[in-house]
């Protein structure tokens, strides 16, 4: 390894790579001639798999996040090169096909025990989920995405690399149940990230103790927690412990 | 001793004797002084020679021996002459009466024996007093060096010293054998001045003087001989007494009060009993227990039972309040400073009365528009529980209840008055309690949904009313005391709102008087802001600005010289969107979707438009100008000719009037100036033919035909409402005796809003706050560029709170939407912290 190389990172070998990932399609999509900077949905599926990736699942979107593509369909030439080649300057990943599938195994495998990453994956995803020309994603989309990432015992899909559930309680299936019940707007990225964080929330705290209507949370999360209590999910605190109210606070 | 012997000694002076010698004729003349001082016989001495007698004793360092001598002399004579004087006090009689409080002694009784036995002790601690007195002055040289230099009690301190140890502390007395408790002169000393002064506070008459000596006596008297400041005997014995018996005393007065009394004279007598203590204090006892006394009382007589007094039924805070009883609630006020320095006992009372009688004045309110919308409504309408929220049909309901907005206005500056009375002739105009009342008030004031339109009709309703039956002074009045109530109000949103509305109505229509018009705007400016009032200076400038055009414009017509008579002489108000409601602007009615068609103006009309539009665009080319058909009036003169057949009366002559109507009104009359006699046009002909809006429609035909004074139109058939298929005809017969006539303009009235009304106007409103809350956020968020939802939140609160209350979940959905838009975002790691995005 000489020291442009290091310097430079392994771009060269790296556009060799996805120069070889490139179909037909993709050749006549870019126009006779001309370079090809991305490869559609056929293209890109056989390189997940070939990457050992389930594409039915979340492992798909492990190997999207790296090579930071920006929808299901297609991966970019661009992305493809600088994703590798940061992986190549923080991991010293070599790049050739054999090493990219260890890491992407690695990385498949700290999916759930790593909440850090998953965030990073599932905040991610957001991304790929949406339509370009949009700013918030699909209710029906962010639904299957859930039940990708946080899937329960109650998913379609089975169980996510992270299943939102506590104890005693099925919170993917009680935040579903919620949604279609009270929901019909799309989920914007707020939405979107704040769900995660009000799921590892509760996770740790099923009786909802922690939250309060004061905070920050956004109100479909207030409503959810309120509905909760109507339905008898998460029991209210006991009167007391929330304190604070009643009190006759003198602001003059 | 043997060893000693070859040491040299110094040599011993044979002065001991001598000494020895000189102090025994020395001690013999101070002994006999002393004793003829006790016997008061002391006019013989001469202090001269005793004192000198004294003085070589100490020279010859026989101070100590002097010191003992003399302390063993008082302590016989003591013994001897004074202890059986006192013993001879303390007969078992006594003992039984003050000290083991038998039964079956009266009060008169026990007087008598206490005051002997004080009498005793003052006379005995007199003569010992003056008699150490003396004999100190005659030793002052051994006190002075001898008892100085070996820190000695001075021999005054160790001679007074002997009535507190022989006597105060002595358990002497014949009587006392047969007692098994034990006891001390003192505590029976003690037991009769407390016995005494509770006489006293009875109301019997005690000899003040006599206890007094003997307080001071204590007073004087020390714990020890080294007369430390603090360990006098009557705050270490006496006091400590004292005041737990007056605890005593005064809590079994509070329990009596407390099921004998009312809160009245509760008050009184607990205000007497203060002034009594601290008289007491002065003149009985000593005033260093003053300030302790007086918090006793405090605690046991006011503090403790002041609840119950306060809750009392009839004489408590309430009717206090509620009567106006001044005097109690001054009494009230200064005793519950002294116990509370927060007064929260008053406070909590009073504020509940205050929200108390401001929702009775809106109970009031609904059965007082209950009876007079009942009594209205006898034309068969259901008069129930429906009569207030029914919407006015006719004119009357709809005065009615502006007039009860008017009432209700009223009514709260009266309680406001009240309570302003109370607060500066009783509460001393004190701080807390005004910022509790004015709370309070504006608590009930905003729980009132209601109140910021009631407070802008109460406005209007002076402000028209000023021009006629009011004085300027008066009028002022009015205006400082409506911004009192604007200064309550939360939602000064909604009241700009309506009070633009009002304010519009009034310009237009000529009600008000401008000047009085501007100074209440410019109260409001001072009160409430720039902002506040920019609208309106607007609406006043649009105003100034049309009347110059008008002028200017007539001007242009007269120069142009072919004045046509038939040209219709126009006054014009342009106004500027933003500054007046769209209620007027838009002429339309709350519903109205886009523009809507513009009626048809009669061919004159049309011409005087055109000509105005060309004149107006001559100078301020690119302005439009949309005619607001709804919001004008115009003056028509009519000519009605003499009627065929009648030969007398007002119809044998061609009558001439003008008529003041609406625009509409305008409109249609000249509808009739091409009908022949007899025709009759039907309402959809005529709505056909204007376009006028079947509402204002009806209006318009309902005040032209069925007002007597100004019926020019006749209605087939001729009842009092208007409908669809009924036909007007012009009215031949039409006599009045003002050549000048003003049709009523319905809409010129202010009212308080339908319910349909009332939730446009809130939605319009609360669209306004979500672009205001949003403004807040951004203009925060720019500044700070990093900050915690919380303190978001009470930001924006404290930046609007001088327009409204904005609700928390309100500005939580703005920022939500705000988060979307990314004008936000939140900080990675803590989602509870919002980042500005530029």
């Amino acid at each position: 390894m000489n020291d442009r190389e290091r310097k430079r990172g392994p771009d060269d070998a790296l556009n060799q790579l996805f120069d070889r990932l490139v179909g037909d399609e993709d050749r006549a999509a870019a126009g006779a001639g001309k370079p090809v900077e991305a490869i559609g949905a056929e293209a890109a599926q056989a390189y997940i798999s070939s990457m050992g990736a389930n594409i039915e699942n979340v492992e798909a979107f492990v190997v999207l996040e790296i090579v930071r593509a920006d929808s299901i369909g297609s991966i970019t030439r661009q992305g493809f090169v600088e994703g590798w080649s940061s992986i190549y300057l923080d991991h010293r990943i070599p790049a050739d096909p054999a090493h990219h599938r260890n890491y992407v195994r690695m990385c498949i495998q700290n999916l759930p025990q790593n909440p850090a990453y998953f965030k990073k994956v599932y905040q991610f995803a957001f991304g790929l989920g949406k339509e370009p020309a949009q700013k918030a994603l699909e209710k029906d989309v962010a639904l299957v995405f859930w039940d990708l990432f946080l899937g329960t015992e109650s998913s379609d899909t089975g169980l996510g690399p992270r299943p939102w559930k506590s104890k005693n309680v099925d919170w993917l299936g009680a935040w579903k149940r919620f949604l279609a019940e009270k929901w019909t707007r799309s989920v914007n990225k707020d939405m979107w990230n704040q769900t995660l964080a009000f799921a590892e929330k509760t996770m740790v705290d099923e009786t909802l103790g922690f939250w309060n209507e004061d905070q920050a949370w956004p109100g479909v999360i207030d409503d959810f927690v309120l509905w909760c209590r109507d339905q008898g999910i998460a029991k209210a605190p006991a009167p007391g412990t929330a304190g604070g109210d009643g009190m006759d606070v003198e602001d003059y | 001793m043997a060893s000693r012997t070859n040491k040299i000694r110094p040599i011993r002076k044979p002065i001991t004797n001598r000494d020895q010698s000189e102090f025994e004729p020395c001690w013999a003349l101070l002994r006999d002084a002393m004793t003829d001082i006790h016997l008061q016989n002391a006019g013989r001495l001469s202090f001269e020679q005793l004192y000198r007698a004294s003085y070589k004793i100490v020279l010859r360092k026989k101070g100590a021996l002097l010191y003992e001598r003399v302390r063993d002399f008082e302590q016989e004579w003591f013994r001897d002459h004074i202890m059986p004087n006192i013993a001879a006090l303390i007969t078992k009689n006594l003992i039984n009466i003050s000290l083991l409080q038998h039964p079956g002694s009266s009060s008169h009784e026990r007087r008598e024996m206490g005051e002997k036995f004080l009498r005793g002790i003052r006379d005995s601690w007199t003569d010992h007093n003056r008699s150490m007195n003396m004999i100190a002055d005659v030793l002052m040289y051994l006190d002075r060096v001898y008892t100085l230099e070996t820190k000695q009690p001075s021999l005054f301190a160790v001679t007074i010293g002997l009535f507190r140890n022989n006597v105060l502390r002595s358990h002497i007395g014949a009587a006392a054998e047969d007692i098994e408790q034990d006891f001390v002169v003192f505590d029976i000393l003690c037991a009769v001045i407390l016995d005494l002064i509770n006489m006293e506070r009875d109301g019997d008459i005690i000899n003040r003087n006599l206890v007094r000596k003997i307080t001071a006596m204590l007073e004087s008297l020390y714990e020890t001989d080294d007369e430390i400041e603090n360990h006098r005997l009557y705050l270490t014995l006496f006091e400590p007494r004292y005041l737990e018996a007056s605890t005593e005393f005064y809590r079994k007065e509070c329990e009596k009060l407390v099921q004998e009394a009312n809160c009245s004279t509760w008050l009184r007598h607990a205000q007497r009993r203060l002034n009594e203590e601290r008289e007491r204090c002065g003149t009985t006892l000593s005033i260093m227990t003053t300030d302790k006394i007086a918090s006793v009382v405090e605690k046991e007589l006011i503090e403790a039972k002041l609840d119950v007094f306060l809750a009392m039924e009839g004489s408590g805070l309430k009717p206090m309040i509620d009567n106006d009883r001044l005097d109690d609630l001054s009494i009230l006020y200064q005793l519950i400073s002294r116990v509370d320095s927060t007064k929260s006992a008053l406070k909590v009372i009073l504020q509940r009365r205050v929200r108390e009688l401001g929702l009775e004045i809106e109970k009031a309110l609904k059965n007082t528009d209950f009876s007079v919308a009942g009594a209205a409504a006898g034309d068969g309408e259901d008069a129930g529980e429906a009569a207030e929220k029914a919407k006015p049909q006719t004119l009357n309901p709809a005065q009615q209840q502006t007039a009860a907005a008017i009432k209700w206005v009223d009514d709260v500056l009266q309680l406001k008055d009240k309570f302003d009375r109370i607060l500066s002739d009783c509460f001393c105009d004190d701080l807390l309690l005004q910022s509790a009342i004015t709370r309070s008030f504006s608590d009930f004031i905003n729980s009132f949904n209601r109140s910021s339109e009631y407070v802008s009709l109460f406005i209007d309703d002076n402000l028209k009313r000023g021009i006629k039956t009011k004085t300027e002074a008066e009028v002022d009045a009015v205006l400082d005391k409506a911004i009192v109530l604007l200064r309550y109000l939360t939602d000064r949103d909604m009241f700009e709102r309506y009070y633009q509305k009002h304010l519009a109505k009034r310009l237009l229509h000529g009600k008000s008087e401008i000047h009085t018009e501007k100074e209440m705007v410019s109260r409001m400016k001072s009160e409430m802001g720039n902002h506040f009032t920019s609208k309106f200076e607007g609406m006043f400038k649009d105003m100034e600005l049309s009347k110059d055009l008008t002028d200017n414009y007539r001007d242009h017509i007269a120069s142009l010289g072919d004045a046509d008579y038939k040209m219709v002489d126009l006054n014009i108000n342009v106004l500027t969107t933003n500054n007046w409601p769209p209620e007027v602007m838009g002429g339309s009615t709350s519903k109205g979707e886009g523009a809507k068609p513009d009626c048809f103006y009669p061919p004159e009309i049309k011409r005087l438009q055109e000509s105005f539009y060309k004149y107006y665009l001559k100078d301020r080319s690119g302005r439009v100008l949309t005619w607001v058909s709804s919001a004008g009036n115009a003056d028509v003169k009519c000519v009605f000719p003499k009627v065929p057949g009648k030969e007398t009366g007002p119809l044998s002559k061609e009558r001439r009037y003008e008529l003041n109507v609406s625009t509409y009104g305008m409109i249609v009359l000249m509808l009739f100036n091409d009908l022949v006699d007899g025709e009759s046009l039907s309402f959809d002909e005529i709505q056909a033919k204007t376009n006028i809006p079947a509402p204002e429609l009806m209006r318009t035909l309902a005040s032209l035909s069925s007002v007597p004074k100004c019926r020019v139109l006749l209605k087939e058939p001729a009842t009092k409402n208007v409908k669809n298929t009924d036909k007007f005809s012009y009215n031949a017969q039409f006599v009045s005796k003002a050549i000048r006539i003003k049709a009523p303009v319905i809409s010129s009235i202010s009212k308080v809003e339908g319910d349909e009304e009332r939730k446009e106007t809130e939605r319009k409103n609360d669209q306004t706050r979500a672009h205001v809350i949003d403004a807040a956020v951004v203009r925060i968020m720019k500044q700070r560029k990093l900050l915690a939802h919380t303190k978001l939140v009470n930001e924006v609160i404290s930046q609007l709170m001088g327009r409204f209350k904005p609700d928390v979940p309100l500005i939580k959905k703005r920022i939500e939407d705000l988060l979307a838009r990314e004008y936000l975002e939140r900080v990675e790691g803590d989602s509870s912290t919002y980042r500005y995005l530029a």
